[in-house]
């Protein structure tokens, strides 16, 4: 077995000295390194931006051109609001988790902080989103009653359908993301349960 | 700035073909994948210069650096993309048009490493490259012992891949 291990450590060492009359270019990596951060930044950010202008646009709306006025129409319009507010605020934590997860960790810390990250991730994308989705629905037809006053019958059907198709598609988007999170958590565990044997 | 300009030079410098060599390993000789992820270990290396502290030595924290890039690039391929990694369980790379005879040496290297499980191949590749235990056994985060009992159990299986090759 020595003998094998000797054997493998000198083609090894071979290899490797092949490896250093290669190079890369270091000026390249840095530039590529810091567009890489800018770009995580943004990606971080996108989500937020998009459901911040949402969230402005809905205040806006139900404050200027459809100020609502009947009970059942403000809860709906809290719930709309409140929903994204949390959405927001959960992003931000999210976040914070990708930014605890340590290149320079060990590599049983970092397969640690993943899996608190992951899973997470698992529980925002599964059970918080589709409450959060549901709670958004209700209060989106909370308004309805008080809509139909100022709109014909045929257009509070298309305004509800409609709203229906989106809501669907973005109940089996996430039901994507949860596969995903669910492989990335299911291939973590296989690392982590490989570092401890 | 100019600071960790110079500090990420002089790392490039001095661990590039160790960063290179640990990643064509990991990737069973394939020399895109090798380099892709090679840069992919600079680039996070560049991201984590602010935050390093003098706890461990610079060698010790570019290791840190590989092992976790490698086990993040492939959870990210296999979560992403299976079947990219299925063909890559077969495809163990052919040398390229400059059949030597070392480069043939060295596919037969990473052909048997590249037969081990992806955390197993990180382990006996620092090994290989003469790193201490101690430092291994800090790079990966479980203690020396375990390490030993680790290591033992995957010379006894590459001891099996060379026997079957």
């Amino acid at each position: 077995m020595t003998d094998d291990l000797n054997d493998l450590k000198n083609k090894w060492q071979g290899a490797k000295k092949s490896q250093s009359s290669q190079s890369m270019d270091v000026q390249e990596i840095m530039t590529l390194s810091k567009k890489k951060m800018k770009s995580a930044i943004v990606m971080h950010l996108k989500n937020i931006i998009i459901l911040s202008i949402t969230l402005v646009v809905l205040f806006l709306f139900f404050k200027y051109v459809a100020p609502l006025q009947e009970v059942l129409s403000q809860i709906g319009i809290a719930l709309m609001i409140g929903g994204l507010v949390v959405r927001i605020l959960i992003e931000f934590y999210s976040i914070y988790l990708s930014y605890q997860i340590d290149m320079s960790d060990t590599a049983m810390q970092n397969s640690n902080s993943s899996l608190e990250f992951f899973k997470f991730r698992k529980t925002i994308h599964g059970s918080v989103m589709y409450t959060i989705l549901g709670l958004y629905t209700l209060g989106f037809y909370a308004l309805t009653p008080e809509f139909s006053l100022y709109f014909s019958t045929i257009m509070m059907v298309l305004i509800d359908g409609s709203y229906l198709v989106i809501a669907v598609i973005v109940g089996y988007f996430i039901n994507v993301g949860i596969k995903k999170e669910m492989k990335y958590l299911q291939e973590l565990l296989t690392i982590q349960n490989d570092l401890h044997t | 700035m100019s600071n960790k300009k110079s500090l990420f030079e002089k790392l490039f410098r001095d661990y590039q073909a160790m960063v290179r060599q640990m990643c064509l390993g990991f990737m069973k000789g394939d020399e895109d994948d090798a380099q892709d992820l090679a840069q992919e270990v600079f680039i996070n290396t560049w991201s984590a210069l602010d935050s390093f502290k003098n706890t461990s030595s610079h060698k010790t924290w570019i290791y840190r650096i590989t092992v976790n890039t490698c086990l993040k690039y492939i959870r990210d391929k296999k979560a992403g993309n299976q079947i990219r990694i299925d063909l890559m369980q077969e495809q163990i790379a052919e040398p390229e048009n400059q059949s030597k005879q070392s480069e043939q040496q060295h596919q037969s290297l990473y052909r048997a490493i590249g037969q081990l499980s992806e955390v197993d191949r990180l382990v006996i590749m620092m090994v290989l490259d003469e790193l201490d235990y101690k430092d291994i056994a800090s790079v990966i985060g479980i203690n020396e012992g375990n390490l030993r009992v680790k290591i033992h159990r995957i010379k006894k299986n590459l001891k099996k891949i060379l026997e079957n090759d």
